[in-house]
């Protein structure tokens, strides 16, 4: 099996602030159990409801980045029961992956709890321009 | 990485197939490690397709797949080069970071091809520009006159536009002219060891002129070859309009020649038709012509008329009519000897006359009807005669006439020909007298220039051999890189891990 290199990792979650889309919903995805390629693609899609569609070349390069910085790890191959037999790699989470995951979803939330205040959220804002 | 075994069952084989062929856009690497695993990606988008069972969702499938590889393996080389440099442009940290990722043994070993290509580039450009010696330049002027285009009998137009400025140029850089140029100075006009074959440049100057220009490594070989090949061109032009002139003349004269040709042609023609038919332009025959159809026309209806007449009569009427005849004078006579006869009916001698009478009478009827035939006869064969003899009348007239309309024609075309034939003779007597300076070259200033060197341009050709060391260094590493490496494992043969483990295992 292919191993991530995990002398690329940087000693911080922030060092790697802000993420690009396609990890960050990698993240969210394995976040929630380890899953395999086509189950993060199904995962993604329905999270962002269609709006963001990865094909296989996006995808795995992207899982093949966040493998050589060591956000996710390789964990078997097994066949998904839902999907016949034959075998998957899944994925999961590291330990590193899951606060880069953290730090990325608390600075989105600042944001976000930013434009609430300044009332984006209702579509009108508070100190229009 | 490996691919499941294909199932020869699943409909979208071809698909899948099609698109293994597809991976080959990757890296070599990538394509290694992860084509398996994005062929069976694939495969479940497949069928999830066909699961919607819309006709257009395979469509949409192939589109968005072709645009994601596309990108994808865009990513992967560019990604692959950068480590290279370890060229870090990004804001993202993540991205630097990924710089620090090890870079494929492949490429590593490749990427030396670059630096060393420009090195070689570099050096071997320093060489050629320190070993190119100065040149130096040597200018020729001259001044053309308008040029005229020859045409056809007669026309000609003078033209100096950008077709003629540029055809003039290239004229001026014939081989044959400078060849000739050439082989002059190479008998011996300049010293035992001339330079090799100069550049030569040609190029319009200001109000008509135009400059020629030699560079060689000597001044007085750019000198004497500026100078010479100036008049070498100047002859050239000269030759070439004395045969353009030379053609045109033989137009000329051949066109005079078939004109007179046809001139001649027309006129015996015309002495022929008048000869023939004892006509002229200038005969008034026609009125008696016409006098004389209407006279034969004429005796002709009068026959006719008597001819039908005649046979309308009875014979009664023409004894009647006809001067000195005895009819009425019988017949007179026989109604008196009727009349006695009615007196005294039973007279033998008034039966005998009476019967006598009408005797007489009958004879006289029977001879004038007998004189009605012969003359009717005499008439029809006048009538005959003069109808033939008007045929013969109004044929001839009507010959005479074609054929005087005839010469007629004839005579207004020999004067056409002839006035065109004047014309010509006009034309060309003209073209010659205004046209033998046409398009030609005077020479203003020769062999001109100063003894000072013009350097080659030796930062430029280093920067040429730089530029040209680096892409055939990039070139050979590209193909080095593409060509090792560990073959696309996503193949039937390689299926390894991912064939169902055996149950219980």
């Amino acid at each position: 099996m292919a191993t991530s290199s995990k002398n690329a990792s940087p000693a911080e979650p922030e060092q790697l602030l802000p993420l690009t889309p396609a990890v960050f919903h990698i993240l969210v995805a394995l976040a929630g159990g380890e899953l395999h390629g086509y189950a993060i693609m199904q995962d993604v899609i329905a999270t962002t409801d269609g709006q963001i569609r990865m094909g296989p070349g996006t995808l795995y390069g992207t899982i093949k980045r966040m493998l050589e910085i060591g956000l996710i790890e390789e964990c078997g191959d097994r066949p998904d029961p839902g999907l016949g037999d034959e075998r998957r790699r899944y994925y999961r989470l590291t330990g590193f992956g899951g606060r880069v995951a953290t730090a990325e979803t608390q600075r989105l939330s600042k944001i976000l709890r930013e434009a609430r205040r300044r009332g984006l959220a209702d579509g009108v804002a508070s100190n229009p321009g | 990485m490996s691919d499941s075994v294909p199932n020869a069952a699943d409909p979208a084989r071809r698909h899948v197939a099609i698109y293994r062929r597809l991976l080959s856009l990757f890296p070599s690497e990538f394509r290694g490690t992860y084509g398996g695993l994005m062929t069976q990606l694939f495969r479940d988008q497949c069928r999830e397709a066909r699961q919607r069972a819309k006709p257009w969702a395979m469509g949409l499938l192939w589109a968005q797949t072709v645009l994601d590889t596309g990108k994808a393996a865009g990513r992967e080389h560019l990604s692959n080069l950068r480590k290279w440099f370890r060229f870090r442009p990004f804001k993202s940290p993540l991205r630097n970071t990924l710089m620090n990722a090890p870079i494929p043994s492949r490429y590593r070993a490749a990427k030396w091809l670059i630096p060393a290509g420009m090195l070689v580039g570099v050096a071997v450009s320093a060489i050629v520009a320190l070993t190119t010696p100065d040149e130096y330049r040597s200018n020729s002027v001259l001044m053309q006159a308008p040029k005229l285009m020859v045409g056809g009998a007669g026309t000609a137009q003078t033209s100096r536009g950008e077709d003629t400025v540029s055809a003039t140029l290239l004229l001026m850089q014939n081989d044959a002219v400078v060849h000739r140029v050439l082989n002059k100075l190479k008998e011996g006009q300049v010293g035992t060891n001339p330079p090799a074959r100069p550049t030569l440049g040609a190029q319009p100057g200001a109000g008509g002129t135009f400059i020629l220009s030699v560079m060689s490594t000597n001044f007085e070989y750019s000198r004497q070859f500026a100078t010479a090949w100036a008049q070498e061109f100047v002859d050239f032009k000269k030759q070439q309009q004395r045969s353009l002139l030379a053609d045109a003349e033989a137009r000329f004269t051949q066109d005079i020649f078939i004109f007179q040709q046809k001139l001649e042609r027309v006129t015996k023609m015309r002495d022929d038709l008048s000869q023939k038919y004892h006509i002229t332009t200038a005969d008034d025959s026609d009125s008696q012509a016409q006098r004389r159809l209407d006279d034969a026309k004429a005796e002709y209806a009068t026959l006719q008329m008597e001819l039908h007449e005649t046979e309308q009569a009875s014979a009664e009427e023409l004894a009647l009519n006809a001067p000195g005849n005895r009819w009425f004078e019988f017949r007179l006579e026989l109604r008196r000897a009727e009349h006695r006869l009615e007196a005294s009916p039973n007279d033998p001698a008034l039966k005998a006359e009476v019967a006598l009478r009408e005797n007489d009478l009958k004879a006289l009827l029977g001879v004038t009807e007998e004189m009605r035939r012969t003359k009717i006869d005499l008439l029809s064969r006048r009538v005959r005669d003069r109808a033939k003899h008007f045929d013969e009348l109004n044929s001839a007239f009507f010959d005479t006439t074609t054929q005087r309309g005839e010469l007629k024609r004839l005579e207004e075309e020999r004067q056409r020909i002839r006035a065109q034939l004047d014309e010509l003779n006009r034309s060309q007597l003209s073209f010659s007298r205004t046209n033998s300076d046409s398009d030609q070259f005077t020479i203003l200033s020769a062999g001109g220039g100063v003894p000072r060197p013009v350097e080659p341009n030796r930062p430029y050709i280093m920067l040429e051999g730089f530029t040209l060391g680096a892409l055939v260094g990039l070139v050979l590493a590209l193909i080095r890189a593409r060509t090792s490496g560990p073959k696309d494992p996503g193949t039937p043969s390689s299926t390894a891990s991912l064939i169902p483990a055996p149950i219980g295992a």
